[in-house]
């Protein structure tokens, strides 16, 4: 494996993905894969339910570490959307490198993650 | 944007939040529901002040909560709106502290009174107006049954005695609205009694069955207003027993079935009166936490996990069997 070098890239593709997260906090969402590198553009984190707050745990599990979070516990309210990350604060994930999160409930909060993959092949 | 307090739907950044966190102004997602257990307390190779919590219904990852003023193993008691928790063997000693957090409120615990006896794994009983921490133990043993007023601080006031002998780290909420349960606990042997008291009238418990399995000692307990169920222990029945009660009917114990782990000497309880959740135990590390459904005999699912241990701690909710 070797991370790309971004002077030299062959590709950027344009990626969104988007999940329901769960109760699990420490849920894998985006692994970045072997020889790319991801450039993580936004993470915006809906609450879909309209009565209850809801509360996201988000973080980066270095490739063979342990998940150190970016965002613990941050309320969202009903009906609310907050914007985790944006290109003020986006981050490179490293082949390896995952974004592992969940909720404080099942069902209320969804999250959208920007991305871009980054290849020099 | 909107104001302080909300309504607070929209679309924010974290620069917003901030603004409003430190006005205190941010809801949090936690605040005022009656379906989130607690654990409080206990010990994992050490004591602990630990308050850990999850929505019941829901499961999951447990999530720290606040702390307790003391590291410790006492009981719990708790309304749809207030936690206590009552005593502790701390270190060096025990302790007669009483405190208390709100459920509208996340943080740390305040002072509430004391108990006439400073003692721990003292396990709590209430309904929705009082609140009693029986027993307890630490080398001694304790036959004393205290009660407070749970919607009002101050000092806890004898209730009466519990069945000699006196025994410690009996089970935690059991109860209904009229009648609070204590299943089990040793002096220094296991004990297999039930025994009960009723909530309106001071006095001391009253024999109610045996737990069938032989007796258990640090086990726990969780209840609807109708049936209470114990769960682990050092029993005779092995670490995995469960076996319930009918509240309102004095008897023996009924198999209810087996959690998926047996290290569960010192494991904590809670409920919301249709799912009952037990887990912790006495191995560090011990974080598993079972699910049953309490009108249904059945084998424990495997549900949520603490984050600690808790072993010799309480468990307490918002919405068991002893609240109307």
């Amino acid at each position: 494996m070797a991370a790309p070098n971004i002077v030299n890239v062959t590709s950027i593709l344009g990626e969104v993905d988007q999940f329901a997260l769960g109760t699990t906090l420490t849920t894998t969402l985006i692994t970045a894969a072997s020889n790319k590198v991801y450039k993580i553009n936004s993470i915006n984190i809906a609450n879909i339910d309209g009565t209850n707050d809801a509360a996201v745990t988000m973080g980066i599990v270095k490739s063979g570490g342990s998940q150190i979070n970016f965002a613990s516990t941050i309320t969202v309210p009903a009906d609310a959307t907050l914007v985790l990350i944006d290109k003020n604060n986006g981050f490179y994930l490293e082949e390896g490198d995952a974004i592992a999160g969940g909720a404080s409930a099942t069902g209320d909060l969804t999250a959208t993650i920007s991305y871009e993959i980054i290849d020099d092949a | 944007m909107p104001t302080p307090g909300g309504p607070y739907s929209g679309i924010w950044k974290l620069s917003d939040l901030s603004k409003y966190i430190q006005d205190n102004s941010w809801p949090t997602a936690y605040i005022g529901s009656t379906d989130i257990g607690y654990g409080l307390g206990g010990e994992e190779n050490s004591n602990t002040n630990i308050i850990d919590f999850v929505t019941i219904s829901t499961g999951g990852q447990f999530l720290d909560y606040g702390d307790l003023s003391q590291s410790g193993t006492g009981g719990a008691v708790s309304t749809s709106t207030r936690v206590v928790h009552g005593g502790g063997n701390i270190t060096g000693g025990q302790s007669n502290v009483i405190e208390y957090f709100e459920i509208a409120v996340k943080g740390n615990t305040t002072d509430f009174g004391d108990l006439t006896v400073a003692r721990g794994r003292d396990p709590g009983i209430n309904n929705d107006t009082r609140g009693l921490f029986c027993g307890g133990s630490d080398g001694s043993y304790y036959n004393t049954i205290d009660y407070i007023t749970i919607a009002s601080t101050g000092n806890a006031t004898d209730f009466g005695d519990m069945i000699s002998p006196a025994l410690g780290g009996g089970s935690n909420n059991v109860n209904s609205t009229t009648r609070g349960v204590v299943m089990g606990g040793g002096n220094p042997s296991r004990s297999d009694v039930i025994q009960y008291i009723t909530f309106g009238s001071t006095g001391n418990m009253t024999d109610f069955g045996d737990i069938a399995a032989g007796g258990s000692l640090l086990n726990a307990g969780a209840c609807s207003s109708t049936r209470g169920v114990y769960a682990g222990g050092d029993g005779g029945g092995g670490g995995n027993q469960m076996g319930y009660i009918t509240i309102a009917s004095t008897g023996n114990t009924t198999d209810f079935g087996d959690l998926t782990f047996s290290s569960s000497e010192g494991i904590i309880g809670m409920s919301n009166s249709t799912l009952g959740l037990f887990g912790g135990g006495s191995s560090p590390g011990a974080v598993a936490v079972d699910k049953i459904t309490i009108a249904s005999t059945g084998n424990g699912v495997d549900y949520a996990d603490m984050t600690t241990t808790h072993s010799e701690g309480a468990g307490s909710s918002g919405s068991h069997g002893g609240l109307s």
